[in-house]
């Protein structure tokens, strides 16, 4: 997806590039909205999502995510430098390894947590795969 | 004749050290995201975080990140008060939203809440002060700006550093809104 | 003033004192020859301020070849202490000394033989590979280097000064923490890694970027050669892997120093997450090293078969498949660390697959020497012997990918036999045919075969000899880092066969050391007069040997994979004509941060606090002096430029 198109149907301003080099730059037009934006979406984060209860949480990540993409988009640019798009190829792979590291980590601590603080039956542990059917035999 | 350092090449070079950068607070999230419910009996998130005095430093330094878009501007129109104006802006701003966040440190660590006290305090000061440690980097970074602005003028040199700088800045901007939400408002709940 | 320094901290041991002096009068008769054969300047200029990717490469190889040196004494150390050290003998070291013994020797071997020899090869052949003068950032090369070296000096500094780490290589808490290891020992290895790490990361940076913006006009990426893809994969590797192992060390080093509670045993703290952490930097650090090993390898095999290389795609494929792979298999690591059956059954079914690129990349060099004309070169030999070696290394690999073998066999010496059989029959054996194979390249003669060849035996029969038993030593039980066994274990005559092999070792480590020297030596008899030494397929063999400093008087343009045999096929020649070149001058930017460094981190381990603010003032300033360095660059005139070329083509 040409994500360059996004400020640019927004503002109805054009995003310009330099005469001789490739880096792209935003307009006054483009970092107003950006900053309004994201004005917009800390106070919503702020004032708005903490009273939806139990939704609250998934409002607080959602708002966090759309705000990170204004940034990206608005103020840092991305995907509106000129193919091949590099940064964007090296902010993917970033984001994929950011998403193994994190959730692997909690995958593996809650696990070991899992084992070692709470005391389990053997038909928890045999759920959670940590005991085979044979040992719950004994 | 090729020279050396050109703009696409710097610029595409501080956006892939910026992306190990990311990994960094990668490594400080996951870490926090493990310790965070370790409070050793101590206080946890809910009592210590202040929502509206984390809501005036993100609005801080949310104008510090447009105020540095604007010095791009004025750069790119040869504006050398406006460069001067809105660099200093950014300055200003950055360097009150690093002093709130030394001294909510300072009352977390005098009310007996510091790093020392749990798991949880240690990897909150960590992850929150490492972002701090970039402010302050950017802050410095600045300060060589103003020297070779106040010495040089405004080169053509001159505005692609600034087109560096504002990188790394707006860089720190999408860190503190990661922290913001996922550290202060979900830890407030 | 001196923070916790005082004079008892130069005080040790005979054996440490040992080690004292010959780093200290090894470090003054390196100054005293210097001065009197009045090569200071000499140094200065043409050496230490050099911008020259070829010039610091060689540094690099300079340090890795000190720290082999290092790191191999450490290693026979350790083996003739369990050689001896059975029932009543309790050899010559104390169990402190022999924990900071294999510490440093791990320390040493990854961070500052692998990964430093990985970095003086790719400095010294992949601008020319890719056909460009230089790297994009040629000070932030100087930089890196220094701040690598700066690591060194530290580890090695605290055989003089206090004493190393006695934890294992990877320091796992709670021992790390200050409780249970209130020496300087850990902060000495803390701020050796966290320097020399940040250093690599920038030149992580560097050649990425150069790999990405710099290539020769008409080289694609499906035309670049497999060296400089696996390159630019274990760069991407060191980007997502380093920044991990900082922000470990980092929180490590808060809870020595603050007082926090990351990994302690109170408070909250969870050692088993540095555990976690430290290998999810720990194991792409691993395909680090590899992956430029397997580029070699795709370099040589097609040169010395006198075949294109089988396979280039799916060679391509496999290594960019490791790169990612690598992130998701680290808890084979920690298998015993007791976490659930799907965790384990995870992480060890993706161990299993990584191994399928991995054997896909064994296969297509097979392939490519098949019906191939065979050169048995020293670069072959060493390629024979690393097939021989890594494709044990890898099934043992296997073998304790399966969480319920690896309960058996977990830090047990056939752990140890298995990592060795990668890094050393794998990455160093992989280095060492890199180096042989480019050294015409670099030093403008070749080697000499016979020596070569002595040498080459010398390390795979010592290898087959130091490692084997330990296989069979972990199946009976014994586990690793022992200082003393039991003689009624049954362990000590394998261990003292292990102990002959170790030697074997050092002699074909000598006889490498011999061969350099003697083919200097007689270096008349094997100048590389054409450039094209082993009638080579890639860029770097299309400009005289050694290569000029410019690189290439005229930047080729690329036709095809395999440039240079392309160009030779087609009998392409250049355009006539000289041009002036742009080169970066010298500068002493990268010293002077270093230089701030070692303060910086010899301030940390001594808790000379005063010294933090001097270094990084220090580092400020020089970043502000140099911002108003305008002629960074000079010019290389044309005339010159023809000159130099036809000396070399004389």
């Amino acid at each position: 997806m040409d994500l360059s198109v996004l400020p640019r149907i927004l503002t109805w301003l054009p995003m310009t590039k330099h005469a001789h080099t490739d880096i792209p730059h935003g307009t006054l037009g483009s970092y107003v909205l950006g900053f309004a934006l994201s004005i917009f979406l800390t106070l919503l984060a702020f004032w708005v999502a903490p009273q939806l209860g139990t939704l609250a949480v998934p409002a607080i990540v959602i708002t966090a995510l759309i705000q990170l993409f204004v940034q990206l988009i608005f103020f840092l640019h991305l995907g509106s430098e000129s193919k091949p798009r590099w940064n964007l190829v090296i902010f993917s792979i970033t984001g994929l390894i950011i998403a193994i590291v994190i959730v692997g980590t909690l995958w593996i601590m809650s696990n070991l947590e899992h084992l070692h603080m709470m005391p389990l039956t053997t038909q928890e542990l045999y759920e959670d795969g940590m005991v085979s059917p044979a040992h719950e035999l004994h | 004749m090729k020279k050396h350092d050109t703009h696409e090449q710097v610029s595409f070079g501080l956006w892939v050290y910026i992306m190990s950068d990311c990994i960094l607070f990668a490594s400080l999230f996951a870490a926090y995201a493990v310790l965070h419910t370790q409070t050793a009996g101590g206080a946890g998130g809910a009592e210590l975080f202040d929502r509206s005095f984390v809501l005036i430093e993100t609005l801080i330094l949310l104008t510090s990140s447009f105020t540095c878009g604007l010095a791009l501007l004025a750069a790119r129109a040869k504006n050398t008060v406006g460069v001067w104006l809105s660099l200093l802006a950014t300055f200003a701003l950055g360097a009150t939203f690093l002093g709130m966040e030394l001294s909510e440190f300072g009352m977390l660590v005098s009310e007996g809440h510091s790093w020392a006290a749990s798991a949880f305090l240690s990897s909150f000061f960590t992850l929150v002060g490492t972002h701090g440690l970039h402010i302050f980097v950017g802050l410095s970074w600045l300060i060589a700006l103003f020297i070779y602005l106040g010495i040089r003028g405004l080169t053509p040199k001159m505005s692609k550093r600034i087109v560096y700088f504002s990188l790394f800045w707006h860089f720190l901007d999408i860190v503190w809104i990661c922290l913001f939400s996922l550290v202060y408002l979900l830890g407030s709940l | 003033m001196f923070g916790i320094l005082t004079p008892e901290a130069f005080i040790h041991g005979p054996i440490e004192t040992g080690a004292q002096l010959i780093v200290v009068g090894g470090a003054l008769s390196v100054v005293l020859l210097l001065t009197i054969t009045k090569r200071w300047k000499w140094l200065w200029t043409e050496w230490l301020t050099s911008l020259d990717a070829k010039r610091i490469g060689i540094m690099y190889l300079i340090l890795a070849g000190l720290m082999l040196a290092r790191g191999g004494v450490d290693a026979l150390m350790m083996r003739s202490q369990q050689a001896v050290a059975v029932g009543a003998g309790t050899g010559y070291l104390s169990p402190d000394h022999f924990a900071q013994v294999f510490t440093a020797h791990g320390v040493i071997m990854i961070f500052f033989v692998a990964m430093t020899f990985m970095f003086g090869l790719i400095n010294c052949i992949l601008p020319l590979q890719i056909g460009t003068r230089d790297v994009s950032f040629p000070l932030l090369n100087s930089i890196s280097f220094w701040l690598t070296a700066t690591g060194a000096v530290l580890v090695n500094l605290s055989l003089v000064v206090g004493a190393f780490a006695a934890t294992g290589w990877l320091a796992y808490p709670p021992l790390s923490e200050i409780a249970y290891s209130p020496g300087v020992g850990v902060d000495y290895y803390i701020w050796a890694l966290q320097i020399s790490g940040i250093g690599t990361l920038l030149a992580a940076v560097n050649f990425i970027v150069t790999i990405i913006k710099e290539r020769a006009p008409g080289m694609t990426l499906m035309r670049m050669p497999i060296f400089v893809w696996t390159v630019l994969g274990s760069m991407l590797l060191v980007l997502f892997a380093f920044p991990i192992l900082t922000g470990t060390m980092t929180m490590l080093a808060l809870d020595r120093v603050l007082g926090m509670h990351f990994f302690s045993t109170d408070l909250g703290g969870n050692a088993m997450m540095y555990v976690n952490l430290i290998w999810a930097w720990g194991h792409p650090e691993v395909y680090i090293l590899i992956l430029p090993a397997f580029g070699i390898f795709s370099e040589i095999v097609p040169v010395f078969s006198q075949k294109r290389l089988f396979g280039y795609t799916s060679m391509v494929v496999a290594t960019m498949a490791i790169v990612l792979l690598s992130f998701g298999v680290w808890v084979h690591h920690f298998f015993t660390m007791g976490a659930g059956a799907n965790v384990n059954a995870f992480f060890g079914i993706a161990t299993m697959v990584i191994a399928i690129p991995t054997g896909v990349k064994v296969f297509n060099w097979i392939f490519t020497m098949f019906r191939g004309r065979i050169k048995y070169t020293v670069p072959m030999l060493w390629f024979m012997g690393f097939l021989f070696s890594f494709i044990l290394g890898g099934m043992t690999g296997v073998l304790m990918s399966v969480p319920a073998v690896d309960f058996q066999l977990h830090n047990s010496l056939f752990l140890v036999a298995h990592f060795h059989n990668m890094v050393i029959g794998g990455v160093l054996f992989g280095y060492f045919c890199g180096f042989a194979y480019w050294f015409p390249k670099i030093f403008g003669f070749g080697l000499n075969e016979m020596l070569g060849k002595v040498s080459y035996w010398l390390w795979i029969v010592g290898f087959a000899m130091a490692f084997i038993p330990l296989y069979i030593l972990g199946m009976m039980g014994m586990t690793r880092r022992l200082d003393f066994v039991d003689a009624a274990s049954g362990y000590h005559p394998l261990l003292v066969l292990a102990a002959v092999g170790a030697g074997i070792i050092a002699l074909g480590a000598a006889a490498q050391f011999i061969c350099y020297a003697v083919s200097t030596f007689e270096r008349k008899r094997h100048m590389d007069r054409t450039g094209d030494y082993w009638n080579g397929r890639t860029l770097e063999w299309s400009v005289p040997s050694p290569a000029p400093f410019y690189n290439f008087a005229h930047i080729p343009t690329v036709h095809g994979r395999d440039a240079w045999w392309t160009m030779k096929e087609k009998k392409q020649t250049h355009e006539a004509g000289y041009q002036d070149i742009l080169l970066p001058k010298n500068s002493c930017v990268g010293l002077l941060i270093a230089g701030f460094s070692f303060l910086f981190g010899f301030g940390m381990v001594w808790h000379m606090w005063w010294l933090l603010p001097v270094s990084l003032i220090g580092i400020f300033v020089t970043i502000v002096v140099r911002s108003f360095a305008d002629e960074t660059e000079y010019v290389v005139p044309a005339h010159l430029v023809k000159a130099t070329e036809q000396r070399h083509h004389k």
